[in-house]
């Protein structure tokens, strides 16, 4: 090797050297920086891709209330596909921090991939407790422990377009659900309107099935007990909403057999384009409704109580702790931000809901909050909302099974059964009959 | 040495896609096969060996025998509408038409469409009360009122029918083409000059000649046929009842909705071997050696 070469292996050793002493350095020197009291704790929360640019905002006044806490804000498609990701990641145990859960918290529960919320390790959440509707914590709790904090209430209620009702002379109180028929019925031959009634019986968990539970409820009953026993003798409310079900497609002709297909979109788009009169919604959704630049019956939609009992199928969407979560003390600072009280000792996500949807109140003391109330009142009767409250009838009372793995696949079934029956492949008791030999099929499994 | 040399490069350069292939296929298959003989239960992610019982429940389970029935019927309509629509096609864009090359990429624009987007556009064209195909049939006083095309139980499958095969049939009409383009003209000529008129010409030489095109495409379609399932999700989602539920719909059904992954294997299993054995029929009874 020349002289030449030697320089140059010289030379590349010296730089190798100078830079492996620089990078020593630096590495001490960032060693040596003080740490800051408390580290900043990224938080992990999956949700709904639904009201996004809501929950930024919301989330960004998180950050600001807790400088050292940031979270890392997911969204997948409403429904299924959340349920099928979030339940991924949990086979897989990625780390989560927050989780909204719907009709799956039992399974979740059952699973231990949710925690309960116990006063020992979250302080606090006894008061909740205590400030909720108990409807509400009935449904966010498992085996008497309650597991989360909630997001929003859901009713289902009756609404319906007065202009309509008016015109048709129909009175919007309905002591039966044959005055509900006949004033359907009075409608279709009054007025130009085909269908009074459409209904989202899509095949989702949340279609047909949601709706089939609603008009029990409505009836007085129940699907099952306890020990999920179906009530499904002939003249039980159950059988009887069935009934009333394909009787109102197929004999009246009051509700649009389209129904069968139909989504909560479909309903809305409907309503608020002045082809039915009546639709079973939640009041939230009257905000918009009756809301001039996207609805053509603005001013015109309005709710009323459900016919017999009143009772109508309430549920509680709530965030939960995961239980594969790294920072369960800051979880909580947050699941207490999403579903109670913000540092200030604000309700501020419950009555920020109140405020920009105007339903799913489940703090009986926003009632008397005047910025809630000031704005329920440019769109609904705040009188009734509040009268309706105790009709509401937990999905978990009327379908217990809620809380099984095996929910989903005998709410598919109901699907099949309820559509057979209404397209009249099937009686209602041979549909009921499909339906309650799969719930034992399940349980025997 | 020199050419030895140059096989071990070859083979050393192909290990990476070897490894990718390994991992992305061969892998997920074999996990999903060995999945099939167990129970895996997804929440306390435990997995029990239980042999063929998966199997066993699948051939006995009441939704088995209508999902069959349904998939025959949905690919045996499918395959019928692709095969004379795109053979059709092929024929009208082997002639030297004006506009033909536009034509033929304008072809292309349904089979570029993702598949849940193709359903998604179908769904609005086929909706109740807000759909186009009832806007435009009730105008031309073909219908007098709108029908509930997704509601009801011959109409749902037949709509899914009409999108899935709007969707297959460029590709389709593609591989005919290229199979008449390789027909030598010089038949079409011997047999002008005998005298054969243009349905004779197409019966007796195009059709013959172009057996083993139409044999690629019967394969193809009958395979992507016996395994739709987004086309039949996004529309329908199995409904009205389950009337549209083939047998894929009830694997991601079973697998994903319901977490019963062995039971969803079994089934996406026993699927593949039904395609397996539909497409071994079609070549050794279709597949004839052709010599011009």
């Amino acid at each position: 090797m020349g002289k030449q070469a030697i320089t140059k292996i010289q030379v590349a050793l010296v730089v190798v050297l100078m830079v492996a002493v620089i990078a020593a350095s630096g590495y001490w020197l960032l060693m040596m920086q003080p740490k800051p009291l408390e580290e900043k704790v990224t938080l992990r929360f999956v949700e709904f891709a639904a009201g996004v640019t809501e929950m930024k905002a919301a989330l960004a006044e998180f950050e600001r209330q807790y400088p050292n806490l940031k979270v890392n804000f997911e969204t997948y498609g409403a429904g299924d596909p959340y349920y099928s990701a979030v339940s991924t990641m949990f086979v897989a145990k990625e780390e989560i921090d927050i989780v909204r859960v719907e009709t799956w918290l039992g399974e979740w529960a059952k699973n231990g991939w949710v925690i309960p919320l116990t006063e020992d390790k979250f302080p606090g959440v006894e008061k909740y407790r205590q400030r909720l509707y108990p409807g509400a914590v009935d449904y966010m709790s498992y085996k008497g422990q309650l597991y989360g904090l909630p997001s929003f209430g859901g009713t289902l209620v009756l609404c319906y377009n007065e202009e309509i009702l008016q015109k048709a002379g129909v009175d919007p109180v309905f002591k039966t659900w044959d005055d509900f028929t006949a004033a359907c019925l009075k409608i279709k031959e009054k007025t130009d309107i085909k269908y009074p009634l459409f209904g989202n019986w899509e095949k989702a968990y949340y279609g047909f099935p949601w709706n089939w539970y609603h008009i029990t409820a409505s009836m007085g009953g129940r699907i099952m007990d306890e020990n999920y026993k179906c009530q499904f003798a002939e003249g039980q409310p159950a059988y009887r909403a069935l009934q009333w079900m394909v009787d109102a497609v197929r004999k009246h002709r009051i509700v649009d057999p389209a129904s069968i297909e139909g989504t909560w979109t479909d309903v809305r788009d409907l309503f608020h384009t002045r082809k039915i009169a009546f639709e079973m919604m939640r009041a939230a959704y009257l905000s918009v409704a009756n809301n001039a630049s996207v609805s053509r019956i603005a001013g015109n939609a309005k709710f009323t109580l459900m016919p017999e009992t009143h009772g109508q199928l309430a549920w509680t969407t709530l965030y939960c702790i995961s239980s594969t979560s790294k920072h369960k003390d800051q979880a909580w600072t947050l699941l207490k931000f999403l579903g109670g009280e913000d540092k200030y000792g604000k309700l501020f996500r419950a009555k920020a809901n109140a405020i920009s949807t105007g339903g799913g109140i489940v703090y009986p003391e926003l009632y008397d909050d005047p910025d809630v109330i000031a704005k329920l009142k440019t769109f609904l009767d705040v009188k009734l909302l509040r009268e309706t409250e105790k009709y509401g009838v937990s999905m978990s009372y009327l379908t217990p099974c809620i809380s099984e793995a095996w929910y989903i696949a005998w709410a598919t079934e109901v699907s099949t059964q309820g559509h057979k029956a209404i397209l009249g492949e099937v009686t209602v008791r041979q549909a009921l009959d499909a339906i309650e030999s799969k719930i034992n099929q399940l349980k025997a499994k | 040495m020199r050419e030895l040399r140059k096989g071990k490069l070859g083979y050393a350069l192909l290990i990476p896609a070897f490894f990718l292939v390994l991992l992305a296929v061969f892998y997920p298959m074999v996990y999903s096969f060995v999945l099939s003989f167990c129970e895996f239960d997804l929440g306390t992610d435990s997995t029990r060996f239980v042999g063929l019982s998966n199997y066993v429940e699948i051939i006995s389970a009441d939704y088995f025998l209508p999902a069959i029935q349904r998939t025959i019927q949905f690919a045996v309509m499918s395959l019928a509408g692709t095969i004379a629509i795109s053979l059709g096609m092929a024929l009208v864009l082997n002639e030297n038409i004006r506009g033909r090359f536009l034509a033929r990429v304008l072809l292309l624009v349904p089979w570029a469409i993702p598949g849940t987007v193709n359903g998604l556009m179908w769904k609005w064209i086929f909706n109740a009360n807000f759909g186009g195909l009832n806007g435009i049939l009730t105008q031309l006083h073909v219908i007098p009122s709108y029908v509930n095309w997704l509601s009801l139980p011959a109409t749902a499958m037949l709509a899914v029918v009409f999108a899935n095969v709007w969707k297959e049939v460029p590709f389709s009409t593609l591989i005919l083409l290229a199979g008449i383009q390789s027909i030598p003209l010089e038949l079409y000529d011997a047999a002008h000059i005998d005298g054969a008129n243009t349905w004779n010409r197409f019966v007796k030489i195009t059709l013959p000649l172009l057996k083993n095109s139409i044999l690629i495409v019967l394969i193809l379609n009958t395979m992507i046929n016996l395994l739709a399932f987004d086309i039949i999700y996004v529309l329908t989602g199995g409904g009205p009842a389950d009337y549209t539920a083939v047998l894929n719909w009830w694997t991601y059904t079973i697998s994903f909705r319901m977490f019963n992954f062995g039971l969803g294997s079994a089934l996406a299993y026993t699927l593949g071997a039904i395609n397996l054995v539909v497409a071994i029929a079609y070549f050794k009874s279709l597949y004839r050696r052709i010599e011009f």
